[in-house]
């Protein structure tokens, strides 16, 4: 395997610099709102998402690519354009794990995180997961060494990825012209963050904008809707824990009194907000009933929970 | 960052401090926590199809609880300066009396904590609404 940078580790720096501009720029621009305590929050879980890996995710993963990499099927070499190449089909690839982290609980729970503060800046980029690496994410990335692309590249493209995405998770950037024809931007973003039901199961992408226009899931921001972010169950606390385990005690808390093996399973793969008894709130239900409410038509019905749903937002 | 862990922490701790703290001391916490208005608002926007008949709040503007129709009983709550909201049904809303002017109300969340209201005749509201 060639040596890529380690770009996230190199950006934590210039990450700092840009918040303590952000909140500068937010204080004097009247745009964008910070609070030392959900900033903390994020950047404590920002932290530990650093650390995490150090518990045997990153191992898991190494071991996982070196293997997978012996059965390639394909060895391609480490030119800048299979560079190029090996980004896109890595951004398709996240178009799809960023969809599913919002249509089913099991990844639902360990993106939530991201999600779980009720502000929208640069801090809140930070806010990561501490448990994505043991919930599948490999799956999904596996087929990339699969086809012969060197796992160093793969994972050296997945940083990029995820270091575009820090600077979109800002108020101060409004519209930005034909640039958001094709790339991911902070009104993309902000849509993709909002609670309100317009905007719910929106701008999946990573770095293209393109795979939500071409699938079906592109929503623009609204100019008289301002986005309102968080979750639809808002937490009640900053405590770093709470923050990273609330759903998935919350999961396990529901497998238990599950009635049946179906049940058991609707919890765990099901829609956030699914229930047997359809007592709780699925985001399809949530537009259903902002659309009854507003005396508009809609597709689905409170008791349709059939289909995709996903949760803020 | 400089490949010793120990240090990376260090750093990193100080580095969080130093962005809290100027977060801090441009954005002190909004002082009015739960008030009417704002609960009003709070539970409009997550629960659309919530009708408010009676409201309780909190003297120190920590959380309200408000009384719908249909049995439903609506909790809101201040964190950091912004509102959660949590609806239920009246039979399943866990509250205890802590004392004439006290409620503690568990938001049913996982990992979720007590949620206090101290009121004047919180009891009574309590009995008259919650039928405790």
């Amino acid at each position: 395997m060639t040596e890529f940078p380690d770009i996230l580790s190199l950006a934590v720096p210039a990450f700092a610099v840009l918040i303590i501009a952000e909140i500068i720029g937010a204080k004097t621009m009247g745009r964008g709102r910070y609070h030392a305590g959900d900033s903390a929050a994020s950047l404590v879980m920002g932290l530990g998402s650093q650390i995490a890996p150090l518990f045997g995710g990153a191992a898991l993963v190494a071991a996982s690519f070196a293997w997978l990499h012996d059965f390639r099927i394909a060895t391609l070499p480490n030119h800048w354009w299979i560079v190029v190449i090996c980004f896109v089909l890595d951004d398709f690839r996240y178009y799809w794990w960023h969809r599913i982290s919002h249509e089913r609980r099991w990844f639902w729970a360990s993106h939530v995180i991201h999600h779980s503060s009720q502000h929208y800046n640069l801090s809140t980029a930070l806010r990561q997961t501490w448990t994505g690496q043991v919930i599948g994410q490999l799956l999904f990335k596996s087929p990339l060494v699969f086809i012969g692309f060197d796992p160093a590249m793969v994972l050296f493209v997945g940083a990029v990825n995820l270091l575009y995405q820090f600077w979109i998770h800002t108020e101060l950037i409004d519209r930005m012209g034909p640039f958001e024809w094709i790339f991911n931007t902070p009104s993309h973003h902000r849509v993709h963050h909002a609670t309100n039901p317009n905007y719910l199961d929106a701008n999946y992408a990573g770095t293209l904008i393109i795979w939500d226009r071409l699938f079906g899931t592109f929503i623009a921001e609204n100019r008289s809707e301002k986005p309102r972010y968080g979750i639809i169950k808002n937490l009640t606390s900053f405590n770093p824990l709470v923050i990273s385990f609330h759903e998935w005690v919350a999961i396990g808390r529901d497998v238990i009194g599950a009635r049946s093996v179906g049940e058991a399973m609707g919890y765990l793969f099901g829609p956030p907000g699914w229930s047997p008894d359809g007592s709780r709130l699925t985001s399809a239900m949530i537009k259903a009933r902002a659309a009854r409410l507003s005396g508009g038509q809609s597709g689905t019905s409170l008791g349709d929970q059939g289909s995709a749903d996903t949760r803020p937002g | 960052m400089t490949g010793n862990l120990i240090l990376d922490l260090v750093i990193s701790a100080i580095a969080i401090g130093v962005m809290v703290a100027f977060a801090y001391f441009l954005f002190p916490s909004r002082p009015e926590g739960v008030t009417l208005d704002r609960a009003r608002e709070r539970l409009a926007f997550d629960e659309p199809d919530f009708a408010p008949n009676d409201w309780l709040i909190d003297d120190h503007a920590r959380a309200a609880l408000a009384i719908g129709v249909d049995d439903q009983v609506a909790l809101i709550v201040n964190v950091g300066g912004d509102l959660a909201s949590r609806r239920f049904e009246r039979a399943s809303l866990s509250v205890s009396l802590g004392a004439e002017n006290l409620l503690d109300i568990s938001t049913g969340d996982a990992m979720g904590r007590q949620i206090p209201i101290e009121a004047d005749g919180a009891a009574q509201w309590a009995r008259t609404h919650l039928q405790l």
